[in-house]
């Protein structure tokens, strides 16, 4: 049962996927020129239960069952865009891209640019990502640093319930494209208030989700959660104060943000599920670098997945956790 | 509006006129219709303005058939293609993807957000990419979303490339893509059936990779396109000295 409270600015106890379900159904109720797209999540209201009730709220037309080809859906959510639809497109995995990628690396992101800003393609590409379900090689990669080196592409990661909803909102303002990462292995885990009332979360705007003084935690996704674990550990054993940053929005970073926390503590761990090298985190750490690097204390550390494929039993030895983060923060705090 | 073969000559005259630049160095690489202006033309006549075209690198062809000038072409070609973003756009056509077959499920996603307006997307491929998987991806998709686009493709005969359109389960059409008057009565068929039964179309237009082009019609309007050539190289030095005596903009607070 839901926590329900009443008013104007009532708010429900929701789980992420109930969050992303109730802002989808808000945009539809909102605006007729948001559809949706993708393998099943009509009749069947998606394999994360997404988009549940929107087919028989909103009927074929504009909750489309589509073949299953990722090509397919991208570049069907271009022409919609094209013609003045605000498409939301479903990856069902984000290991399942790949093959819609030419279609939004040369495509979805160049359209405005080639045609000298005439045509704008606003479409909102939402994909589950990451691992932490044991769901093997091919259902939990992280590929938000390919999408973050093709300009043109928005790339935002909500790392809980009230973002996602009011990321994704944001996003179904904007009139170019988004690439929406959702971290599914929180989508049922993360639990929190969330208004009723439509709202934005902005686009490009990093949160500071716990205020600290020795070291500064960058993180997004999933890894939001392992970073907070990581300043409680680094708090109650070991006395020192962790900032933890919400990144938020990959592109545009708001490297403001960052920037402020870094320059003050002078110590900075970034933490990600994707693979090391070439990694969010490398931008992450070059962009600090660059903007901090009379203010640091210690050399910048990184926690990331390994550069392996995403592993079929060893997960737990793969994905950055409480320990290896802390690990990292006293290297840096003793550096 | 010109005629089917009035188009044919200018898109010829054009066509040796920008080669020509492009063998200088004066433009980029230029596409010329290489004996398949019959096909292009005819296909864009058969179009109402209305309708979104998705087309190949022989943008000149609708350009023209919607109203674009020669002179403006011509200032296109010389400023690398800039000028005529909008030129194109604001006439519904779509230039040039990346990859040849990549505006196929474009064309079918525009098509099923465009039914019940009474206008239809058509997109143009030579069947040298016929094997790229987004022909079958967008045909797909068109057929699946019950989406009205006429899918047009050049080809050389060398296989019956209209028969896919059962696999698709579609209506197929063939055409001597050197009968400009056949193509477009063609496109206009299928224009027609796309819109009352909100499905897609497949035509094949079949080429000669040996034909001759009448010599006559060839040459019908090389002195009119001089003329725009003229015309464009003087715009294109207007706008330069335009700009050389436009004073230096400063970033930042005006002073």
């Amino acid at each position: 049962m839901n926590d329900v409270t009443e008013g104007p600015k009532a708010t429900r106890t929701l789980n992420m996927v109930q969050a992303i379900g109730a802002a989808l159904m808000q945009a539809m109720e909102g605006d007729d020129r948001v559809v949706v797209l993708g393998e099943d999540v009509g009749k069947f209201g998606g394999v994360f239960r997404a988009t549940l009730g929107l087919y028989e709220r909103f009927g074929e037309s504009r909750v489309i069952d589509t073949p299953l080809s990722e090509a397919g859906i991208i570049g069907t959510a271009i022409g919609m865009a094209l013609y003045g639809l605000r498409p939301v497109a479903e990856i069902q995995f984000a290991d399942f891209v790949y093959p819609g990628f030419d279609q939004i690396v040369s495509e979805l992101a160049k359209y405005r640019y080639r045609s000298g800003g005439h045509f704008t393609c606003p479409v909102l590409v939402r994909m589950p990502y990451g691992g932490g379900i044991r769901g093997g090689l091919y259902h939990s990669q992280s590929p938000e640093a390919y999408f973050a080196h093709t300009a043109g592409l928005v790339v935002a990661i909500p790392s809980n319930p009230h973002d996602a909803k009011g990321m994704l909102l944001a996003a179904l303002k904007h009139d170019d494209p988004v690439i929406l990462l959702e971290p599914k292995r929180i989508y049922r885990a993360s639990r929190g208030e969330v208004p009723d009332a439509p709202y934005e979360v902005p686009l490009g705007k990093a949160a500071v989700v716990r205020p600290g003084r020795d070291l500064t935690i960058v993180a997004y996704g999933a890894m939001v959660s392992v970073a907070l674990d990581a300043a409680a550990t680094l708090e109650s054993e070991h006395g020192r104060s962790a900032e933890v940053i919400d990144v938020r929005t990959l592109v545009p970073l708001d490297l403001e943000t960052l920037a402020a926390s870094v320059n003050r503590t002078g110590r900075a761990v970034v933490v990600h599920e994707a693979p090391r090298t070439c990694g969010y985190g490398a931008e992450l750490v070059a962009s600090l670098q660059e903007t901090c690097f009379w203010r640091l204390e210690a050399p910048l550390e990184r926690v990331t997945g390994l550069d392996t494929p995403f592993p079929h039993t060893l997960e737990h030895y793969y994905l950055p956790d409480t320990p290896r983060v802390v690990s990292a923060a006293l290297r840096a705090l003793t550096a | 509006m010109r005629s089917a073969e009035n188009c044919v000559g200018l898109v010829s005259a054009l066509d040796r006129r920008l080669t020509t630049l492009s063998n200088l160095g004066r433009i980029p690489p230029h596409a010329a219709c290489d004996g398949e202006e019959a096909a292009l033309v005819g296909a864009a006549l058969a179009l109402e303005e209305t309708d979104w075209v998705f087309w190949g690198r022989q943008l000149n062809v609708p350009a023209l058939v919607r109203g674009v000038s020669p002179t403006e072409l011509l200032t296109g070609g010389l400023s690398g293609g800039v000028s005529l973003t909008g030129v194109l756009a604001s006439r519904r056509i779509v230039a040039c993807t990346q990859g040849p077959a990549s505006r196929f499920p474009h064309a079918a996603g525009l098509a099923y957000a465009a039914r019940g307006h009474g206008h239809i997307a058509f997109a143009d491929l030579g069947a040298g990419a016929i094997s790229d998987g987004d022909v079958h991806v967008g045909v797909n998709f068109a057929a699946v979303l019950k989406a009205p686009a006429v899918f047009f493709i050049r080809s050389y005969g060398e296989t019956r490339i209209v028969e896919r359109a059962d696999g698709w389960g579609v209506m197929g059409m063939m055409v001597n893509g050197h009968d400009v008057g056949a193509v477009r009565d063609t496109v206009r068929a299928a224009r027609a059936h796309a819109l009352a039964r909100s499905a897609p179309v497949w035509i094949e237009a079949r080429l000669r990779r040996d034909s001759a082009t009448d010599l006559a019609l060839l040459t019908a309007h090389d002195t009119e396109v001089a003329s725009a050539f003229e015309a464009a190289e003087a715009r294109m030095a207007e706008s330069r000295l335009a700009a050389e005596k436009a004073p230096a903009q400063t970033h930042g607070a005006e002073a």
